[in-house]
């Protein structure tokens, strides 16, 4: 997932298992390994496929985000992000005289998804990694019997207390549940001198453009923490409203230490 | 004699003809019955062809309860659990 991957709490049995876990989802969702599950998907010619179970359930997660985000973390945008210029892992990106191409807007609503058969219509290509890494993080907690966590790049599921962080210098005690941060700050590139980020708006196709650096919100689950963060952030100016509405608390950071919070009691 | 017999025959042999027809009928309304009910139940995933703006799938639910719910569907509060920092953090957040 092209990240790092901390783990506290488990034996070495539970450890082999989530790392396990971490390969098995990178294998069938990364868009940068050419024999990847999700790869095939976007590949085929057909438009109803008969995909894995695995991959089925992640899907069905990633249209419930959307569906709760008004469309906001949508899983059609693998063109757009393309589009963007992330084609490629992160790590081999360089700046480009390229401007970006023009992306396409999301369609989540296109898709239709009947236990594994999956309905895509023809030009849609899926991300899903707004909602992998943050599932993947909760299913590995699950494999921990006691109290422990496990953190994702910083997405982050916690039984028991762990004090965690946060982007403007400052720390929370994570008691139980999740913790994740959306950034645009972080997974830039230049495209003929304008930077470009990782965070597609769905409604433009093109990298958004928010008052937010970075987002952190606080959550049930790490994957709900990871979704309210990245429509938090895509919702620019209503963001505090947006989490306000689901009950939810996180903090808003700008460029220069400004930052609002919303229910945030720690 | 026989004739009498033969006419008891005859009789029982309809008698288990009604009986079988009674039988087979019964079979036929319950089978009709189970395929009505299931047919009309409400948690019956709608066929693929709703149209495109319904967004159904067999997976999905009300938007209302994504953050309310944990997923092993066990429910709890929309958020998580924080506090003040207490000691050096362990693990950072960062973004992704």
């Amino acid at each position: 997932m092209g990240c790092d991957v901390v783990v506290g709490g488990a034996t070495t049995a539970e450890r082999r298992g989530i790392e396990r876990l971490f390969v098995a989802r990178d294998e069938t969702f990364s868009r940068f390994r050419p024999d990847s599950e999700l790869n095939r998907v976007n590949d085929a010619a057909g438009i109803v496929l008969n995909v894995s179970a695995a991959f089925a359930e992640m899907v069905a997660v990633a249209m419930r985000a959307a569906r709760v985000t008004d469309g906001l973390v949508d899983p059609t945008l693998g063109a757009a992000i393309e589009a963007a210029g992330y084609d490629r892992d992160f790590s081999e990106l360089t700046p480009s005289a390229d401007p970006p191409e023009p992306g396409a807007r999301g369609r989540w609503r296109s898709l239709r998804l009947r236990r594994t058969l999956l309905h895509r219509p023809r030009g849609v290509r899926l991300d899903l990694n707004g909602v992998v890494k943050g599932k993947t993080v909760d299913d590995a907690l699950a494999l921990i019997d006691g109290d422990g966590f496990v953190s994702a790049g910083g997405d982050i599921a916690a039984r028991g207390a762990v004090d965690v962080a946060l982007p403007d210098g400052g720390a929370v005690r994570l008691l139980e549940g999740g913790l994740a941060t959306s950034s645009i700050a972080k997974r830039r590139w230049l495209r003929a001198g304008v930077w470009q980020h990782h965070l597609i708006d769905p409604r433009t196709g093109r990298p958004c453009e928010t008052p937010w650096q970075q987002v952190t919100v606080s959550a049930a689950t790490c994957l709900h923490a990871d979704v309210a963060a990245k429509a938090a952030l895509l919702s620019g100016d209503d963001g505090s409203d947006y989490l306000a509405r689901h009950g939810l608390a996180g903090r808003f950071f700008r460029g220069g230490g400004h930052g609002v919070s919303v229910a945030w009691a720690a | 004699m026989g004739a009498m017999e033969s006419r008891i025959s005859a009789a029982r042999a309809r008698a288990n003809r009604a009986n079988s027809v009674i039988l087979a009928s019964a079979a036929a309304l319950f089978v009709a019955a189970v395929v009505a009910v299931r047919v009309a139940h409400p948690a019956r995933t709608q066929p693929a062809t709703t149209s495109p703006s319904s967004g159904a799938t067999s997976a999905s639910t009300s938007s209302d309860d994504f953050y309310g719910e944990s997923e092993d569907g066990e429910g709890g509060s929309g958020s998580g659990s924080i506090a003040p920092s207490q000691s050096a953090p362990q693990l950072s957040t960062g973004g992704s």
